[in-house]
């Protein structure tokens, strides 16, 4: 009966901190090290999420501040309906999991091998 | 291409293992993060609440084993080419099944390695069939041929590229616009590293001059030799160029090329490869640093001659040329802004800037001049929507419904999807705010990362009077019919728009890049059909066309820009004080059998011929502007791709 009533609290417990889990807030997060590892698959998820556009240059530090943004080339003489434009990105912790969010459309990609931490104010 | 992982920012998927692996009812717990299905967006809510514990730590992985070398390029398993009519199999199947892979890092994909495999002409063919099936914008129109039919691989790349393009080039439709011009006059291709080169291409130096042909002696390189006597006239200078910081006699909008070094334009340099034709050619269009030319021009105001020397650099794009601010009958001021590009980041800052100025200036009405602007980035087209019309762009946690400056259209079978990227339809609404770009420099100063990103000037206007040409086009067309489509009105003023509402995004495949038009762009009332370009209410000149309140004027190269007695600028004005337009030109004469054929012809001709004594395959059809337009509206460009391209392949001649 007691081990009954142990696991019924621990049951409990976990409940209400998984319900919790689900209000969990991201907050804007820098690189822990200035390691190339990190930098590599920065740079990878944001050339994988910004929909076909060649990036041209990628504005921001990481280990300093939590948003870059990613810059199209200019449009040839070809493209004269240029869609692309700078896509905002930053990183966010939630979780102990970084993230990279595209803020042009709020979509975001998990990296579970990035070492991020909660940006200093 | 890789795969990636997608998911809303702030779905609740993130919850923890243990709530599984306690196998515990989440359904409670999901009620509770409906209640969170709107957060904040990140960096504008609460004050962020410290993460949960860490995670319990991984298991530790085992050590790392050596490094195997870099794979080969090998074949992968064959994928089935037959062709069977109608039926498509997903490109990803032949995606990068080269038959000249190529190796080493991919300078444009960070420096990742290419994603090529050796494979069958048959696999580029067949994904570039089943490519177009998917993004073609017509898709449905493409007479579906069997590739198995055309010829076999070549050894040599370029002759590769050739029997790829003839196989492209019947991946399009066939239909024709109300005025019976094909309605896509855009297909195109091109290697690679010809279209890498194209977007990383520094300023080319040049004295700042822009040029016009009535004849289109600039439209072809066959054109430019054999059409004489040439006339080529400054169009305008471009604003801190060399040409415009001339002392003495100086540069006009007008003036006409007798002759360059002493070599007589008009008439001289018909010899192929010789040395008059190099001086008129280079000296006219591609000046190297530092290069003096001499140019004896006729006066357009006195009609005397006179001789200036221009000395070429790198000139940097104005995209704000001029402004000016009248002083109308009425008492009011009337301003005027000569807008010449939205393709370069500075755009950005500059229209920003000169619509400050107005409203510093308090004018009660804008002309925008957009008779030489052929477009660029669409987002500053919606900046300039906002800028003139003062509509503005809700926030995302705002609610209420969008006013869109350019709603995206893709094939019927993509439904909301953008078959081009797999992710839903974004449209443009109309922008209030700066975006920045690597070289915005006013934006990327006061940006703070957060969406409170600095508010762009704007007039709230309710009509705006905007000045055209046949090189109005793509995105400037936008910004006329994105203002109809939002119930601010736009008198059109000059000659029809050159009738380009769609657009591509390049793709790349085992090296060569394929232009395919994959969406139209239409306004806030889903209209833009406009393929015949948008012309003034009042002409008789142009037959077919979506007209717009306004008034037919030929441009007017007598007269500065923004000088208000410009026939353009002037008609605007005229409107602007009692609704009328100038008098109407008288028609004009019959126009010459088959114009556009002859035109046609006379580049393959050209192009079969041994030019300068150089085997040159073919001239690429210049795609921007149609072949009947550049007759009809006797455009030229400063540099025309036709003629680029012929210099371009003498110069890799000569490395």
């Amino acid at each position: 009966m007691r081990l009954i009533h142990r696991i019924s609290a621990i049951l409990g417990v976990i409940l209400v901190s998984a319900c919790n889990s689900t209000v969990s807030i991201a907050s804007p997060a820098v690189l822990v090290s200035d390691d190339k590892q990190s930098r590599d698959i920065l740079r990878s998820a944001i050339l994988d999420s910004v929909g076909g556009m060649r990036v041209a240059n990628i504005e921001g530090d990481p280990l300093v501040t939590s948003t870059f943004i990613a810059s199209p080339y200019e449009p040839t003489q070809y493209e004269m309906n240029y869609i692309h434009r700078p896509v905002w990105f930053e990183l966010v912790i939630r979780d102990g999991i970084c993230y990279l969010v595209n803020k042009n459309d709020n979509f975001e990609v998990e990296l579970p091998d990035l070492k991020c931490k909660i940006a200093s104010s | 291409m890789r795969s990636i992982h997608w998911k809303n920012v702030f779905s609740s998927t993130a919850l923890g293992a243990v709530l599984v692996a306690a196998n515990l009812s989440i359904v409670s717990c999901e009620r509770g993060s409906d209640n969170n299905v709107t957060p904040p967006p990140v960096g504008v809510g609460p004050p962020p609440v410290p993460p949960p514990a860490p995670p319990p730590p991984k298991p530790v992985p085992p050590p790392p084993k050596p490094l195997p070398p870099p794979p080969p390029v090998t074949s992968p398993p064959p994928v089935t080419t037959t062709w069977q009519n109608g039926v498509f199999r997903p490109m990803e199947d032949f995606e990068n099944r080269c038959v000249h892979p190529r190796t080493g890092q991919d300078p444009d994909n960070g420096q990742n390695p290419y994603p090529d495999k050796a494979g069958t002409m048959l696999d580029e063919q067949f994904w570039l069939r089943s490519w177009t099936h998917k993004t073609y914008l017509w898709n449905r129109e493409v007479v579906d041929a069997n590739p198995n039919t055309l010829t076999k691989p070549k050894t040599d790349f370029a002759k590769h590229e050739t029997d790829m393009e003839t196989y492209f080039n019947t991946l399009k439709t066939t239909a024709r616009t109300t005025s019976g011009k094909y309605k896509d006059e855009f297909h195109f291709m091109q290697t690679t590293e010809e279209y890498v080169d194209a977007s990383r291409a520094e300023p080319a130096p040049s004295y700042g001059i822009t040029w016009h042909s009535p004849k289109s002696n600039l439209s072809s390189i066959s054109n430019f030799v054999n059409r004489t006597p040439r006339d080529v006239r400054v169009r305008y200078v471009i604003a801190e160029s060399p040409a415009s910081k001339l002392t003495g006699s100086t540069i006009k909008r007008g003036d006409q090329v007798l002759a360059i070094d002493d070599v007589d334009f008009l008439r001289g340099g018909t010899v192929s490869r010789s040395d008059a034709q190099n001086t008129l050619i280079t000296g006219l269009l591609r000046p190297g640093i530092g290069k003096s030319t001499k140019f004896l021009l006729k006066d357009v105001d006195t009609g005397e001659q006179k001789t200036v020397t221009v000395q070429a650099a790198n000139v940097v794009p104005k995209p704000v040329n001029n402004t000016s601010i009248i002083t109308a009958d009425d008492g009011k001021k009337v301003g005027y802004i000569n807008f010449t590009t939205f393709n370069t980041y500075s755009s950005e800052k500059a229209i920003n800037d000169a619509i400050g100025e107005m409203k510093k200036a308090n004018v009660s009405d804008l002309v925008l001049d957009l008779r030489y602007n052929g477009g660029g980035f669409v987002y500053v087209a919606a900046q300039v929507g906002y800028m003139l019309s003062g509509i503005a762009t809700p926030r995302r946690d705002h609610t209420g419904p969008i006013t869109y400056f350019v709603k995206y259209r893709y094939n019927a079978d993509a439904g909301t999807t953008n078959p081009t990227t797999g992710r839903t339809i974004q449209h443009v609404p109309f922008v209030d705010v700066c975006l920045g770009g690597s070289f915005s420099v006013d934006c990327d100063e006061k940006r703070n990362f957060t969406d409170n990103r600095p508010k762009l000037n704007t007039l709230n206007l309710k009509r705006v009077y905007i000045l055209s040409t046949g090189r109005t086009c793509s995105a400037s067309e936008a910004v006329i019919n994105a203002l109809r489509g939002a119930d601010i009105e736009v008198i059109l003023i000059g000659e029809k728009t050159c009738g380009k509402p769609y657009g591509f995004l390049p793709t790349d495949n085992c090296g060569l890049t394929y232009y395919s038009i994959q969406f139209q762009i239409r306004n806030n009332k889903d209209f833009g059909d406009y393929a015949d370009g948008l012309m003034p209410s009042n002409t008789t000149v142009h037959k077919h066309g979506v007209k717009v309140n306004g008034c037919f004027v030929k441009d007017d190269f007598t007269k500065p820009l923004g000088d208000k007695t410009e026939a353009l600028l002037a008609a605007a004005l005229q409107y602007r004080k009692d609704g009328t337009c100038p008098a109407l030109p008288s028609p004009p004469s019959p126009p010459p059998p088959s114009p556009s054929a002859t035109l046609y012809n006379a580049e393959r001709l050209v192009a079969s011929t041994n030019i300068q004594g150089r085997s040159v395959p073919y001239l690429k059809p210049t795609i921007e502007f149609p072949r009947e337009k550049w007759n009809e509206n006797n455009l030229d460009i400063t540099v025309p791709a036709s003629v680029q391209e012929y210099l371009d392949t003498l110069a890799k001649n000569d490395d």
